[in-house]
């Protein structure tokens, strides 16, 4: 690992300013479970690496029935899924925090980071995707913006972020009433190991709860990109619950997908594992929208 | 059986425990001596190809680095264990990705890397062959047209120039057998290449010292083997060549190879510094000594009621680019291939061929794991095409003790009956099968089934010595050359001292001892250390006993046949007993005894394992989720309980990994899989629960006290159970490892609906 400078901000400000300073030879370091392991096996490089866990906005985990939740770019998963209000009212975001690696992994790795990795496997991205997540980026000279989770990935460890900007936090809009989501992926062990496929998916059902009102899906490990698969989601829209209406969304998440042979897996199996997995979410939310 | 042993059989925790976990064992990279440089190589990125030139001007004038040597700056010696194929780095051609083409030593390893980065190679690249059922073709390219002049090869002619090795063993006439026979079945099945995947990578530092002899500290579990080696890649005789002691972390085979050391030496006389060379896992991983992948077509013939009538495997084990790992002359692996099986016609053909790929070296059971996952898996699909349950047809067609093996041995108390009952009534093998309810939950399409495999293997055999010494004080040391790997034999040899000399085994102080030390020893492996090591320690032991009975014979007047040692005293009938430190104090200085012991393999006889596995399989993704697994094992006395569980708990561990993840897969020549996130060893989280029975047999083994072998023997069958528990479950036949989800539903879709 080549030597690199260190610094630990307190302000978003700092923060920024910092970054600015070595432009794309800054790294923002949060739990450091991707950026360490990549300057150590020297596929990323950094002069200055900018510890962003001491801003405080960056730790905020907040959450009311009315706003939603604002989770800070630098809280780890583990303080994710102990959080009870967080943890019942978004059992989708749940699943990705809680099989990210190990235990261990989940004491240091963020979603922040998870989203600023920009890894087509990246676990919590189709889970925010599906819940509507939206991305908040902070700039220099006090700018910010707001990024929709499903245009943050640009490419394969790639993103919206330009040089000297942060990702503070990323927002969930309040559930829905009958909303549920949940997010599965295929992996060739049982744990610490990379999504063959993986897919998030949410949907809203009406009163009645046999009819849907929207859906979301959203893909891994089989795109450039995490992948919105916005007609599968669409294509459930008003429809009655059903094996029918979800074998259609199925198909559709299915041609949505454009994976690639490699050793982790072929262009078929994934495909086949988005159909699979596509179904089994959509279950799962359905259950879970209907308080089963 | 009943024994009457103070620690032997005792599952006594390990004395060298306590430093490993601590940290104050020292392995090859902690060593740090004045002047230490690093070492680093640059390798080939082309699977086949002639190096048009080197240039490697600039790398020289970086400063930091000390010396930088290319095949020019070396002689052209080629080295090997047995047979010496391998160039210590490349001159003219290179024939796999990752071969050694030129070394650096610098003053740190940031340096060294930097230099190899400013090295032009000009390579112009040849056609390469990957597959071994290919590099057996007429327009094979071949890789070493000047084979018939290396040293140290097989002696039966070459049948093809790609072939470096070839044996066929058998009984009878197959073609005979396969007449008398109602039906025929023939498969192929194929298995990758398996890492060893131990914790520590190849270590070496070499040091010409003072006198101009070679110090060399190295992860080698063979020193004896390596001097030898290095002597004859280097030219210095082998009294020039020292190896040293040193904690070897981790080993399943892999641990046996010279790797760096001979790049290290030279290094360190162009340096005239010492020089270390530490593999980083990347290179592990590219370019080691993987176990061999094998292409197996098995040929049985059977009668209707399922008897066997012959057998006939051919075997093709891919050795990748180069020999030199391995360390016999001609070809062993795949000699166990026709299983257990009673039959008058067998016949098995084994081929090691080289291919522009890694070379391969050994791993646990070098050989067995391959062909017995073809041999136990082909048993399955013969059974259910004739309708029969596996386990009747194995119990039908399995030698009994008396009666002859496929290869005409006469084992001694053969357990396999017993032991394959054992495993069965352990298993559960035929009670209803349920899915678990958490598997039932989680909206996949579980099926559950049952397999069985077996296999049998040797006691292994070889030569080692061993010196113990009592002092005034009554300590008690014990020295061995053999190095420790971390299979725990350092506790187990302890014990055998503590037994003889009734001292407690972890006051018994080990000294491992150099190649300067001793004469000869075979080093670790092949199921080896507990029969020789613990009979060279057992002779010493026994020779310091009868020393000290004599000595006290003439000093007290005791009977020497009487004398006896317990709890660090010795003492006769109706005497005042005396303490050991005592006694031997009266000899006016230390009391030694040693041993040499030295023995040839005993063929007719064998340790039978038979194993259970219960999967359950996903029909929707393919996903296969080992839920119980059971090992019956026939064994002798066993000298430490927990030690014992710990190979059959590792063994099996490591054929799950075989059975379901590991592979190191290659694009055009090219290995992908270069991390361990990528090449999929298994986590706790994947391991089910194990289960163990015993099965005690009458005649014992060779080791001391009657012990039997136990570091390779769980292994070879762990990937044919978990076949056959599939093919159970779901019907689906995988004839290739690993049992991937995607192989499992091409089998299903490739199923009659
Ligand atoms: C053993 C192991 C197992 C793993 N298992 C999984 C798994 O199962 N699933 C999975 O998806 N991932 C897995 N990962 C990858 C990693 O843990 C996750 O991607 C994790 O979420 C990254 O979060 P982090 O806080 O550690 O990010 P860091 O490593 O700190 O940062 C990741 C990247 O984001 C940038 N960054 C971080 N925060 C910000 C910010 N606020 N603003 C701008 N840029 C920022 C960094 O510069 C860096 O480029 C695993 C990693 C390891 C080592």
């Amino acid at each position: 690992m080549e030597a690199f400078e260190y610094t630990a901000p307190k302000t978003i400000a700092d923060a920024v300013a910092a970054l600015a300073s070595k432009g794309d030879q800054a790294r923002a370091l949060a739990g450091g479970t991707d950026l360490l392991v990549q300057l150590r096996g020297g596929r990323r490089r950094a002069q200055l690496v900018v510890d962003v866990k001491g801003v405080p906005e960056l730790n905020q985990i907040s959450y009311s029935a009315r706003t939603g939740l604002t989770l800070g770019a630098a809280v780890p998963c583990c303080l994710v899924y102990q959080n009870k209000s967080v943890a019942s009212a978004y059992p989708g975001l749940i699943d990705p925090a809680s099989l990210i690696g190990s235990i261990q992994i989940q004491g240091r790795a963020t979603i922040g980071g998870n989203l600023c990795n920009s890894a087509p496997s990246g676990d919590s991205i189709p889970a925010i995707i599906a819940l509507g997540g939206v991305c908040n980026i902070a700039g220099s000279g006090g700018k910010t913006r707001q990024v929709p989770a499903e245009q943050f990935c640009t490419g394969p460890g790639r993103n919206v972020l330009q040089p000297g900007e942060l990702l503070v936090s990323i927002h969930l809009p309040p559930p829905a009433a009958n909303s549920g989501a949940n997010y599965q992926r295929f992996i060739p062990r049982n744990e610490m190991d990379i999504a063959v496929a993986g897919v998030g998916t949410s949907v809203v059902l009406d009163s009645s709860k046999r009819n849907f009102v929207s859906a979301r899906i959203a893909l891994a490990s089989v795109a450039p990109t995490p992948v919105f698969a916005k007609k599968a989601g669409d294509s459930l829209a008003g429809k009655p619950v059903s094996d029918a209406a979800i074998e259609e969304a199925a198909k559709l998440a299915m041609a949505d997908a454009k994976p690639i042979d490699d050793m982790r897996g072929t262009i078929k199996q994934r495909t086949h594992l988005v159909g699979v997995l596509t179904r089994r979410t959509l279950q799962t939310a359905i259950k879970r929208a209907r308080g089963e | 059986m009943t024994t009457s042993y103070q620690t032997i059989g005792q599952p006594v925790s390990r004395a060298e425990g306590p430093d490993k976990v601590t940290g104050a064992a020292l392995y090859t990279a902690d060593l740090n001596l004045p002047g230490l440089l690093a070492g680093k190589c640059l390798r080939s990125p082309y699977p086949h190809a002639r190096i048009k030139s080197i240039d490697a001007s600039a790398a020289r004038r970086l400063p930091g680095v000390r010396a930088v040597l290319t095949g020019q700056d070396i002689p052209e010696n080629l080295v090997g264990r047995m047979l010496r194929d391998f160039p210590m780095l490349a001159k003219d051609v290179v024939r796999f990705v990752g071969q050694k083409v030129a070394a650096v030593a610098a003053d740190d390893l940031d340096i060294a890397q930097h230099a190899l980065n400013l090295i032009e190679v000009d390579y112009e690249e040849l056609p390469a062959v990957f597959d071994p059922v290919e590099a057996l073709e007429a327009y094979a390219p071949v890789l070493h047209p000047n084979f018939m002049k290396y040293a140290g090869r097989a002696d039966d002619p070459q049948e093809h120039p790609n072939a470096m090795a070839r044996a066929t063993w058998g009984i009878g006439n197959v073609a005979e057998g396969f007449a008398q026979a109602d039906y025929i079945f023939e498969h192929t099945f194929r298995t990758p290449h398996q890492h060893q995947g131990y914790i520590e990578p190849h270590a070496v530092i070499a040091q010409v010292d003072g006198q101009g002899r070679l110090q060399m500290w190295v992860n080698c579990k063979t020193p004896f083997l390596l001097r030898r080696q290095l002597s004859e890649g280097i030219g210095l005789p082998q009294d020039r060549i020292r190896i040293n002691p040193i904690n070897i972390g981790g080993d399943f085979g892999g641990k046996g190879s010279f790797m760096d050391s001979h790049v290290a030496y030279w290094l360190s006389k162009a340096t005239g510094r010492p020089v270390r060379m530490v593999m980083n896992y990347i290179e592990e991983l590219m370019a080691a000594n993987p176990r061999h992948p094998a292409v197996m077509t098995f040929k049985t013939g059977v009668k209707r009621d399922g008897t066997i009538t012959a057998r006939h495997a051919r075997l093709i084990f891919d050795s990748g680019a180069y020999g030199a790992f391995r360390p016999q002359k001609g070809i062993t692996y795949g000699i166990g291939a026709i299983g257990p099986y009673r039959m008058e016609h067998s016949q098995i053909d084994s081929y090691l061929v080289y291919t522009n790929k890694v070379p391969c070296g050994n791993m646990r059971a070098p050989g067995a794991p391959q062909s017995t996952f073809a041999s136990e898996c082909q048993i399955d699909l013969i059974a259910r095409e004739l309708g029969m349950d596996p386990y009747q047809f194995r119990l039908h067609n399995l030698v009994r003790d008396g009666e002859e093996s496929p290869l005409g041995h006469h084992w001694r108390n053969f357990m396999g009956k017993p032991t394959l009952d054992a495993a069965v009534r352990e298993a559960g093998y035929q009670a209803p099968k349920m899915t678990p309810p958490d598997l039932a939950a989680d909206g996949g399409d579980w099926k559950v089934g049952r397999g069985i495999a077996v296999c049998e293997r040797h006691v292994g055999a070889g030569s080692s010595t061993a010196k113990i010494s009592v002092d005034g004080q009554g300590q008690v040391t014990l020295y061995t050359p053999l190095q420790d790997t971390g299979a725990g034999f350092y506790t187990m040899l302890r014990q055998v001292v503590s037994e003889e000399l009734g001292v407690p085994y972890n006051e018994v102080s080990l000294v491992p001892w150099s190649t300067d030390d001793a004469r000869f020893d075979s080093g670790v492996g092949g199921s080896r250390v507990t029969h020789v090591g613990g009979q060279a320690v057992y002779g010493a032991a026994r020779a310091v006993r009868a020393k000290l009975a004599a000595l006290a014979a003439d000093l007290y007047g005791w009977p020497e046949s009487q004398v006896v040692f317990k709890e660090s005293m010795v003492a006769a009938a109706g005497h005042q007993a005396v303490s050991l430190g005592a006694l031997a104090a009266r000899s006016g200085g230390l009391v030694e005894g040693d041993f040499t012991y030295d023995s040839e393999r005993d063929e007719d006889l064998t340790c039978f394992t038979a194993q259970v596995a219960e999967v359950a399989v996903d029909r929707e993704t393919g996903q296969v989720k080992v839920l119980n697994f059971t090992t019956a094992q026939d064994v002798g006395t066993v000298l430490n309980p927990q030690a014992h569980q710990g190979q059959i708990d590792g063994g099996v561990m490591q054929g799950l990994g075989y059975a379901l993840l590991e592979e190191l897969k290659h694009e055009d020549g090219r290995i992908s899989t270069l991390t361990f996130g990528e090449y999929k060893m298994p986590t706790i989280a994947d391991i089910p629960p194990l289960r163990t029975v015993l099965v005690q047999s009458q005649s014992g083994g060779p080791s001391p006290y009657g012990g039997k072998a136990i570091g390779e023997q769980p292994i070879s069958a762990v990937a044919p159970a978990i076949a056959n528990a599939v093919l159970d479950a779901v019907g689906a036949s995988v004839t290739q490892l690993p049992i991937t989800a995607e192989r499992v539903l091409q089998a299903l879709r490739s199923q009659p609906a």
